[in-house]
């Protein structure tokens, strides 16, 4: 596991030195690549994208050291705070908006629409297709009411639903739940 | 190589609403009358600084096996705004234009030009470029702040703005938030979130 956590943090590395590199070739000379016309942008664009870029990844790399600490003995994540800060950080609960989160997951047909976006991002006629007994307008509202408990977040200019990380959350917490539920009624 | 960019003196207008890029992540558009001022090599335009109403639409969204992280940037574009590449593009619907009331436009452009380019109306460069039929870069001025950058070349996508970062080319992206910062491969993702 500690050799697959190795491999993957390199992976990233290098996955990150790879995007740098593709970001040089835009702002690099093209003639220094192919022939064709140019025009020059000049140093301070250049400089500025390149701040951006080393930022992004001074960022990452920093992150990731600060997070991960791989030693002779092995990998270990580091979680910052001790045991009383991550009581207290529990304790920190925003009610209103975990309310809103468990009201919109509190309709079958959005249980449906969640679990329609666990396999990709669908355009509302894909779920329309696939959900037909929901009309076009209840879908669009049911969208709304996920949407803005920030449980699906829309492209703008696709136009596709996609379900957040939240919302991949809520969506099985709520199918353990149902299992739950019905593991007792067995009993 | 060295070369020079100057502002034009010529006022423009556009004769009709342009989308001045458009792919499936994002879209600007301008509208009719939006007026527009070159940006000049050699005499020849090479973009524009454009100010009227607008808008900016980018997907700043990365999707992940653990779902989707981040969320659309819509910026409307009333403050004046710089696009260099494409030109030939944009020339065709420009007319020119006489309005006294332009000067405030025309005082804007110039110092949003020198901000921009830091050494002034002319200077000396020496950093090349992706011809522009396939780079385009735009700067939106921002009040009190560096100016928020994109960057685009075919599907590849740099965008920096103040609280954000997010770089895309296909399905290999980052982004980085004052909530999170997110690297992606293909759905396979690290993602780290801030401690406040």
């Amino acid at each position: 596991m500690t050799e697959e956590l190795k491999e993957e943090m390199r992976k990233l590395k290098e996955e990150i030195a790879g995007l740098k590199d593709q970001l040089k070739t835009i702002t690099q000379p093209e003639h220094e690549r192919r022939g064709g016309m140019y025009i020059d942008i000049g140093s301070p664009v250049h400089d500025y994208v390149q701040d951006v870029m080393n930022g992004v990844a001074q960022g990452v790399h920093g992150e990731l050291e600060r997070s991960i600490f791989i030693g002779p003995r092995g990998c270990r994540i580091i979680r910052r705070g001790g045991p009383y800060q991550q009581e207290r950080e529990e304790e920190q609960v925003d009610f209103p908006r975990v309310a809103e989160a468990m009201s919109a997951l509190g309709h079958e047909h959005r249980l449906k629409i969640l679990n329609e976006l666990m396999s990709g991002g669908k355009y509302i006629n894909e779920l329309q297709e696939k959900l037909t007994e929901i009309t076009t307008s209840t879908l669009s509202s049911h969208l709304d009411v996920l949407e803005k408990a920030g449980l699906v977040v829309q492209e703008k200019v696709r136009g596709r639903y996609l379900i957040t990380m939240p919302g991949r959350t809520a969506y099985k917490m709520s199918t353990q739940i149902a299992n739950f539920i019905k593991q007792g009624d067995e009993q | 190589m060295w070369h020079h960019y100057e502002l034009d003196s010529a006022m423009l207008k556009t004769d009709q609403p342009l989308t001045l890029w458009k792919t499936d992540r994002g879209i600007i558009e301008i509208d009719k009358d939006t007026f527009a001022i070159a940006i000049t090599q050699d005499g020849k335009p090479q973009g524009y600084i454009f100010n009227g109403n607008g808008k900016l639409t980018l997907d700043t969204i990365i999707e992940t096996e653990q779902g989707a992280v981040g969320k659309p940037t819509e910026k409307t574009l009333t403050e004046p705004f710089l696009m260099l590449g494409n030109p030939q593009n944009i020339t065709p619907h420009l007319t020119t234009t006489t309005n006294e009331n332009n000067k405030e436009f025309t005082t804007k452009a110039e110092n949003f030009f020198h901000h921009f380019f830091k050494n002034g109306k002319t200077f000396n460069m020496n950093c090349g470029c992706h011809h522009h039929d396939e780079g385009l870069i735009f700067a939106f001025s921002n009040p009190n702040n560096r100016p928020d950058l994109l960057v685009l070349n075919d599907s590849k996508i740099v965008y920096k703005a103040k609280h954000m970062t997010f770089v895309s080319d296909e399905n290999r992206d980052v982004l980085k938030s004052p909530e999170h910062m997110v690297v992606s491969n293909h759905g396979r993702c690290i993602i780290i979130k801030a401690h406040n």
